[in-house]
């Protein structure tokens, strides 16, 4: 069990301040967890570095809103994708989306083929998704956003969200067992 | 295995060093918004300071020009009072001043050849006494005239009391009753005469902004100049009390304009900055005619103003730029002045005097740069007045 050496209510109280160690402390906390989330629906290093930065500035900037009612991290969390949506719609104004596909899901899913993969391997594979396809199967499984809330989020039907999912998931299993073999 | 939930796990778990310059960016972009915070509290500041100064300037202006007045005007009404007093009480009255009033009102006339009658019949029958028995107040509070007591007679009030013969004793009775003729005449005063002219300024115009303000410093890169714009327009009025009226004025053309000299990229330059603006006030004007101190109407205008913005442009090095987006439309104020007006000919009267005018809205709508918070802007001006009046009734 690791024991922090600041608690998180004295770096919350340190933030709100705007003490500069305590806001590093707290990136250095949280960022590597959220880089690799930012890295899921980025697609490449650079746009996920912008990212999770803007993502810290906007946690900076309104950490005095953050009450202490639910986990830090899980505000911090709903903050980077909210974060990553944007930037996303920013850089492109329509979503790539997959039109079909004839992938069909191999074997990946077994226990040891899966367990040979690493997470670099996993998400150099998820940044092939087509980008659109690849926000609304983060949302829903990193994020556990319905497909009604994706679909209000990106501004597409509740019937775009479910379909692109289905062959989202169907696409990566495939690639995942053709990497695998 | 569900795919879904090693995906997840795998996502969250995978915890990839981020690049060392992410920190630094946002430690930087910290500290940007900082500075920004800091000077935005430091100009919050210097604005209060800002409008606590022009308030208390307004205030001892606006009570200035009040004391002023009525000091002066004060002179202007004699003590008719004490004049008819002494009329009563015989001592120094002038003939003409006791004639004036029967000549107007017959009852009066009537009341003053009786009462006259009355003395002289008196005299002749030997019952006319020094000692003239004045009752006040339906004859409750008897006060006896002596020969020197003029004093107490000179307290009585002229439009309180009347003189009637009202028994043959040769005694003179005296009692109060109550005439309101001012109120009557006050009636229907509403609206009794309209005038319009035409009026041009020469105005004195600043831009109050942080800028500007700090351009007076020596030890500022921006130098602020003064610069003057024009205004022309028409107006309207009618009365709304005996020394009160309303007047309207449409200036069609209101400029405010803004000189400095400044660094622009590298170079020292000369920028000037203007704003032509319509502008519609409505103001509440006190009148005064005087006859002894510069004879003719003098008035005080106070009064609110609206303006829009038809174009508004900047021009350094002989190049103009538009820059109307960065301004919002519409600017409103207060305007305080004052006008002397004397009679040209008949109903037409020439007018000069002074008008300030103070802008109460942030003018400047701001840009990608700059924010409008940042760079508050408040129009102001004084200008100088000329003036056609037409009295039409």
């Amino acid at each position: 069990m690791q024991i922090d050496l600041y608690s998180e209510e004295e770096i919350l109280k340190g933030c709100r301040k705007n003490k500069r160690q305590y806001q590093e402390i707290l990136y250095r906390k949280y960022a590597r967890k959220m880089y690799g989330i930012c890295m899921s629906y980025a697609g490449n290093r650079d746009m996920a570095q912008d990212m999770l930065q803007d993502a810290f500035v906007k946690v900076f900037c309104n950490i005095k809103k953050f009450k202490m009612e639910g986990s830090l991290e899980g505000w911090i969390r709903r903050i980077v994708s909210n974060t990553a949506v944007d930037q996303l719609r920013k850089q492109r104004r329509d979503y790539r989306f997959i039109v079909d596909t004839d992938e069909e899901p191999g074997e990946a899913f077994e226990p040891d083929v899966l367990e040979k993969l690493k997470a670099q391997d996993v998400l150099d594979i998820v940044a092939e998704l087509p980008d659109g396809a690849r926000m609304i199967f983060n949302l829903h499984v990193l994020e556990g956003y319905t497909h009604k809330e994706i679909a209000k989020r990106m501004n597409i039907s509740e019937g775009t969200s479910k379909s692109q999912f289905n062959r989202a998931r169907k696409m990566l299993m495939a690639m995942l067992n053709k990497h695998s073999a | 295995m569900n795919f879904l939930r090693w995906y997840k796990n795998i996502i969250e778990s995978s915890k990839p060093e981020p690049p060392v310059e992410t920190w630094n960016n946002i430690r930087d972009q910290l500290d940007i918004d900082n500075s920004w915070q800091v000077i935005d509290n430091h100009l919050r500041k210097k604005r209060f300071i800002q409008y606590a100064r022009i308030t208390a300037a307004a205030s001892v202006l606006i009570l200035s020009i009040s004391a002023a007045t009525w000091l002066f005007f004060s002179r202007d009404f004699p003590a008719e009072d004490n004049m008819v007093s002494e009329n009563i009480t015989g001592s120094r009255q002038e003939p003409e001043q006791i004639d004036k009033p029967a000549e107007d009102d017959p009852a009066e006339a009537y009341r003053e050849k009786n009462t006259k009658d009355i003395e002289k019949r008196a005299v002749d029958d030997n019952t006319f006494s020094p000692a003239t028995t004045i009752t006040a107040q339906d004859n409750e509070r008897p006060i006896k005239k002596e020969p020197g007591g003029e004093e107490q007679m000179s307290t009585l009030k002229p439009h309180n009391i009347s003189i009637a013969p009202e028994r043959n004793t040769g005694k003179v009775n005296i009692r109060p009753v109550s005439i309101k003729p001012l109120k009557e005449k006050k009636k229907n005063n509403f609206f009794r005469k309209i005038y319009l002219g035409t009026s041009g300024q020469l105005a004195n115009t600043w831009l109050v902004n942080q800028k500007t303000i700090s351009g007076f410093k020596s030890t500022s890169l921006v130098s602020t100049n003064p610069s003057f714009g024009s205004n022309f327009g028409i107006y309207a009025g009618t009365n709304l009390a005996s020394h009160l009226d309303l007047q309207m004025d449409l200036n069609l053309l209101a400029q405010n304009n803004q000189d400095y000299n400044e660094y622009l990229n590298g170079s020292y330059v000369s920028s000037n900055m203007k704003f032509n603006y319509s502008q519609l006030a409505l103001s509440l004007r006190y009148n005064i005619n005087s006859s002894k101190f510069m004879e003719g109407e003098h008035g005080l205008n106070f009064g609110p103003y609206l303006a829009y913005l038809h174009s508004a442009t900047q021009n350094f090095n002989n190049e103009t730029i538009t820059i109307s987006g960065n301004y919002h439309d519409i600017d409103y104020g207060l305007l305080l002045g004052y006008e002397y007006v004397f009679t040209l000919y008949e109903q037409l009267g020439l007018g000069t005097g002074f008008r300030a005018y103070y802008g109460l809205s942030n003018i400047y709508a701001g840009n990608e740069s700059i924010p409008g918070y940042l760079n508050i802007t408040n129009n102001a001006s004084v200008n100088i007045t000329l003036s056609l009046k037409y009295r039409i009734k």
